[in-house]
């Protein structure tokens, strides 16, 4: 079995899940928390929609006592990919996923198709939030526009110095960001997978989101998907310093996960 | 009965996912309590500046800072948030996941042959409530206690500020004994860690996989937090109506007794009737 057929198989079986689709009430329940700033504000567009998903928070006064409201809908957006993922590679390492494992000949290609998916699954699951906030600024009338309204993120995070942006700008902190960020957490989840147990695998990297919004550091993996604390906003966090970062997640990921199966007992997997 | 009873407990406290479970529990209450560290080194540290400045002027204390507003259930520390978060996770790892276990591995259908399905499905019940709980409340109440080492002990007064108003829960009690407050918050914890345990046995087997029955409360209660500050939203003010913020001792939003109570029993009422379904109705596999 060559790669390009291991690969389509995993395509085949990985990304036809009903799941997908009980993810789009979820998108929608976030993105609704966002209709009471829409109703007083004429020329909402997608690329808001699409931030406010993906704003995160103001980054807390740590110490100074007041109490911390966490995004729900961006938690809910991101940890959505991790759960969604969560059980594919350790699905594979059973019943039937074994015989392929066996037949595809390689240990390397099997994980590395496992992280080709991975990022595939993510662009599937990204295109899901993309098509809801699309429905809903559709719905409330707003434009199908690539910039964002200003006022519309003042009204969320007083704080923060908004400012118009180019679609490049908007294309760059509220598309490939949380894109990357979502793909480089999922494939690490991924890879500690095979070092412990899938819960574990779950709370730490839906932990580094809690971590990351907590502290107001652009090096923690997570911090990249928080576009509210971007430079572009005037916040700390760099924009190439969080590519960086989330690159060398994914590859990080993909080198360990690769050596470790290459010494994985495939017989001791439990379901 | 005894017996059964007797077998469970000692499979649900003698298993690696619980010793697990309280790992990540110690390791959320050692964040909060290093953080808590720093903080009062701070707080220690100005007051005896103000004490070497002004000594005639300075009355002691903290104003009121104290354990009372930095314990894990009130305090607004990175561990504290992961444990307000995560505890659903913490309640159903020690033994949620047992029942699809056996079920798959034959062992369900070799105990209920020797002992009915209503006898298991008792003693199953009490040891996944009992181990939730023990998690729960224990890091709460682990919390409370290795805190006490370190922070200063203060009477809540009103004017440092505290956590706690009225329209909370047993708020008198905070300001007349603190202590029997944080222990009567450590008893809630324990049995929101039980019942939510017991969401487990509602899912059955219909999961392929354990770490899908260990998430399923967290995800319920997670959805049910976000629907709940949706109509919040559309009503202006509601009391907490949330399990997964209804553990907090000093929530930002009043949770009165019929709240916490309320929807403890409702999740309690889903955990069992579905469960004793799912366990007792169903065919062998």
């Amino acid at each position: 079995m060559n790669f390009l057929k291991l690969f389509s198989h995993d395509l085949r079986c990985g990304l036809r899940r009903k799941r997908y689709l009980l993810m789009l009430p979820i998108f929608a329940l976030a993105c609704a928390s966002f209709l009471r700033v829409v109703k007083g504000m004429p020329g909402i567009t997608w690329m808001d929609w699409v931030f406010h998903l993906f704003a995160g928070m103001e980054p807390p006064v740590i110490g100074s006592g007041e109490a911390i409201v966490l995004p729900l809908g961006f938690l809910a957006v991101m940890g959505g990919a991790l759960l969604v993922n969560l059980d594919f590679l350790i699905a594979d390492l059973t019943a039937s996923g074994q015989q392929v494992l066996i037949r595809c000949g390689s240990r390397r290609g099997w994980f590395l198709s496992k992280c080709l998916w991975n990022l595939v699954s993510c662009g599937v699951y990204f295109a899901g939030v993309l098509l809801v906030a699309a429905v809903f600024c559709l719905a409330t009338g707003g434009e199908a526009a690539l910039t964002n309204t200003p006022a519309a993120q003042y009204w969320e995070f007083p704080f923060t110095q908004v400012r118009p942006l180019s679609a490049g700008q908007c294309l760059l902190i509220g598309i490939a960001l949380p894109y990357l960020t979502m793909a480089a957490l999922s494939a690490a989840q991924m890879t500690l997978c095979l070092f412990c147990k899938p819960v574990l695998a779950f709370l730490s990297c839906s932990g580094a989101l809690l971590v990351s919004l907590y502290f107001d550091a652009g090096w923690i993996p997570g911090s990249g998907a928080i576009l509210i604390r971007t430079s572009l906003f005037g916040g700390s966090v760099e924009p190439g310093t969080a590519i960086f970062v989330d690159l060398a997640l994914l590859l990080g990921s993909a080198i360990a996960g690769t050596i470790r199966f290459r010494k994985q007992n495939i017989l001791s997997a439990e379901e | 009965m005894k017996g059964n009873l007797k077998s469970e407990l000692w499979k649900a406290f003698h298993n690696k996912m619980f010793l697990l479970a309280l790992a990540v529990g110690l390791l959320m209450s050692a964040a909060n309590i290093l953080q808590n560290s720093a903080t009062v080194a701070e707080m220690t540290e100005s007051t005896l500046r103000l004490l070497q400045k002004d000594p005639e002027r300075f009355v002691g204390g903290h104003g009121g800072f104290s354990l009372f507003m930095l314990w894990l259930l009130i305090n607004i520390s990175l561990g504290s948030l992961a444990f307000d978060f995560y505890w659903p996770i913490l309640a159903a790892l020690p033994y949620g996941w047992s029942y699809l276990k056996e079920r798959r591995s034959g062992v369900y259908d070799q105990l209920v042959t020797r002992m009915g399905k209503k006898a298991y499905f008792r003693a199953k019940y009490v040891a996944v409530f009992l181990s939730g709980g023990a998690v729960v409340g224990g890091t709460a109440l682990f919390d409370l206690l290795v805190n006490a080492l370190i922070c200063p002990v203060e009477m809540p007064s009103i004017a440092g500020l505290p956590p706690v108003f009225n329209g909370h829960f047993i708020s008198m009690l905070y300001f007349r004994n603190p202590w029997l407050f944080c222990l009567a918050f450590c008893g809630l914890a324990f049995l929101w860690g039980g019942v939510t345990g017991t969401l487990c046995l509602a899912l059955g087997t219909l999961p392929r996989f354990q770490v899908f029955v260990i998430l399923f409360p967290y995800l319920l209660y997670y959805v049910w937090n976000m629907i709940y500050f949706q109509i919040l939203q559309s009503f202006g003010s509601l009391p907490l109506l949330s399990p997964l913020l209804l553990i907090q001792a000093a929530p930002d939003y009043f949770n009165p007794g019929w709240a916490i109570f309320g929807v403890m029993g409702l999740v309690a009422l889903l955990g069992s009737v579905i469960g004793y379904w799912q366990v007792t109705r169903r065919e062998f596999s």
